[in-house]
């Protein structure tokens, strides 16, 4: 109830910190050393969301520089130096720079940084979840919004997208890689949230994030945002009901609540832009230095003495509720950084060639190495999907979504296992965990060793003559549990043991407890 | 198992044992003297 009423008034945030109720990971001091980094690896975009946090149709439009390869490897580096134990990965779209991405993915994972990859799924093809799938640690977060190309390919502003990202979110679970797909709510497609969550169930996505928009960047525009949040904690609460918890379920409060906190609680973490310069997090639009230029040591030095300089404090303190985000003279990803440390920034500029000279390059008529302001900057033109009769369109998604799901392979993780045909005692290698399964559980846990949904929904008929409905459901909700309990896992998946949950840090992130 | 008769289908239950790091049937405190 308390945390209810933070998402709807600072004040009440305020409050709550000075009676003592703090969220639980809550720093009241910042660390001597950085705990996590969030790395915007690029400005640009290929999708056109009218919401985008960070504005980046508007920058892919103006070409906005950014760092070159090697001063990305040279940030990573650093920021792995100073200890770092969890990081983001993020844009813009981060496999528009597909080798960068991976290597910097590949570079955390390997020294045992927990990693959330950002991604809209449109370029992630089987090489890409193969190397993913290849390391421990890694959550491909991955945008869908809506159980139908049309809801998301309208929300997304490009034709094809939806199904760009559902066979995206099928590759990465092949090849094992631990997955959340984010739904973004707005007031059109709010209704469908309930399909969504089906259809994400049916796919085998394991955890699934509903999250409002949160009126940064593009979204501060214009445009009405607003839904309810009550109604999707109840329409997630029904979805459980009905399905279980093998599909955890995250409805994300995305009020831009933590502000509330600024000059209490102290980062732990930080924030590196495409260009370089350095920021607490998403949602606070002052800089400290750039990671390239000064070094990320330097820039984490600047934050830890800066983070709740009083321009800060001002300008977070006079907000008292998430609408007056957009509100405000300063907002984040919208308008240029103000400095707080380490004076204006330019990145230096890329090279052509990738090699990535770096240099404080300050462009030529530009702020912060941005064209000056972004309000009445031009935006491309979404492009609207063709018009569909909606419920024979849901009726198609359905089909694709079963196909996928039903031929992706699985086989089991590392075990051992005793009983009966009527009951079976299975013990998990991994973490030594028992677990006991009925006769048509053990069932569907033969057929996927080494087969597909569709076959175990083939053995449950032919068991027991089911119907193909009956069977193909309880196999599909079957499948999720083997999977949640870590007795399956994708037949394609490098690792031993099954994929681990990775970190997340967007915007909006409401401080717990 | 395919030479069982089935029971009359029930749901498919997968269902998690608590044993606080315990062996489940077999009594780790016995040993044989």
């Amino acid at each position: 109830m308390l945390t209810r009423r933070r998402e709807e008034s600072f004040a009440w945030g305020r409050l709550l910190w000075r009676l003592g109720h703090r969220p639980t990971r809550a720093l009241t001091e910042c660390p001597e050393r950085p705990i996590g980094a969030k790395l915007e690896l690029t400005y640009a975009c290929n999708l056109r969301c009218g919401f985008c946090y960070t504005d980046s149709p508007r920058r892919t439009l103006q070409r906005t520089p950014e760092l070159g390869d090697d001063e990305w490897r040279r940030v990573v580096g650093e920021a792995l130096e100073l200890g770092i134990v969890e990081a983001v990965v993020t844009g813009g779209e981060p496999f528009l720079r597909r080798e960068l991405a991976l290597e910097v993915v590949e570079t955390l994972a390997t020294a045992g940084v927990g990693v959330a990859l950002n991604t809209n799924g449109w370029f992630v093809d089987e090489e890409i979840a193969a190397r993913l799938g290849a390391l421990r640690g890694v959550t491909a977060h991955v945008s869908v919004d809506g159980a139908q190309a049309s809801l998301h390919d309208s929300s997304r502003g490009v034709p094809g997208s939806w199904r760009r990202a559902i066979e995206g979110i099928d590759h990465l679970l092949s090849a094992g890689v631990g997955v959340c797909a984010v739904h973004v709510v707005t007031p059109g497609n709010a209704g469908a949230v309930g399909d969504f969550l089906e259809q994400m169930w049916t796919l085998g996505v394991p955890w699934v994030r509903v999250t409002p928009v949160v009126v940064n960047g593009a979204a501060a525009r214009g445009g009405e945002w607003k839904v309810s949040r009550e109604a999707l904690r109840r329409t997630a609460a029904e979805f459980e009901k009905r399905r279980g918890t093998a599909m955890r379920i995250t409805v994300q409060a995305a009020t831009g609540g933590t502000l509330s906190l600024q000059g209490r609680s102290a980062p732990g973490s930080f924030l590196v832009r495409p260009n370089g310069d350095v920021r607490p997090d998403s949602l606070r639009p002052f800089t400290f230095g750039n990671a390239a230029r000064d070094g990320v040591d330097a820039c984490w030095a600047a934050l830890r003495e800066g983070w709740d300089d009083e321009r800060i404090n001002r300008w977070a303190g006079a907000m008292k509720k998430p609408g007056d985000l957009p509100k405000s003279e300063l907002v984040a990803y919208l308008d240029d950084e103000i400095p707080v440390a380490g004076g204006l920034s330019g990145p230096p500029r890329r090279d052509e060639g990738g090699s990535g000279e770096s240099g404080p390059t300050a462009l030529s008529g530009t702020r912060n190495g941005h064209p000056p302001g972004g309000r009445d900057a031009p935006v491309p033109e979404k492009t609207p999907p063709k018009p569909v009769d909606p419920a024979a369109e849901l009726l198609e998604a359905e089909k694709k979504v079963r196909d996928l799901a039903g031929a992706r392979r699985y086989r089991h993780a590392p075990l051992r296992w005793s009983g009966s045909a009527r009951q079976r005692f299975v013990r998990l290698a991994g973490d030594g965990s028992y677990l006991r399964l009925n006769e048509s559980g053990g069932v569907v846990m033969d057929a996927l060793d080494g087969g597909t949904v569709a076959d175990a929904a083939s053995a449950l008929r032919e068991r027991y003559g089911l119907d193909e409905a009956r069977a193909g459901e309880d196999a599909v909700a079957a499948a999720r549990d083997l999977q949640k309990r870590g007795v399956v896992m994708a037949a394609s998946a490098i690792g031993s043991f099954p994929a681990e949950p990775g970190t997340t840090d967007l915007p909006g992130l409401e401080p717990s407890g | 198992m395919k030479n069982d008769a089935p029971t009359p289908y029930e749901p498919p239950s997968v269902e998690q044992i608590d044993t606080d790091g315990e062996p489940i049937h077999t009594s780790p405190g016995q040993v044989a003297s």
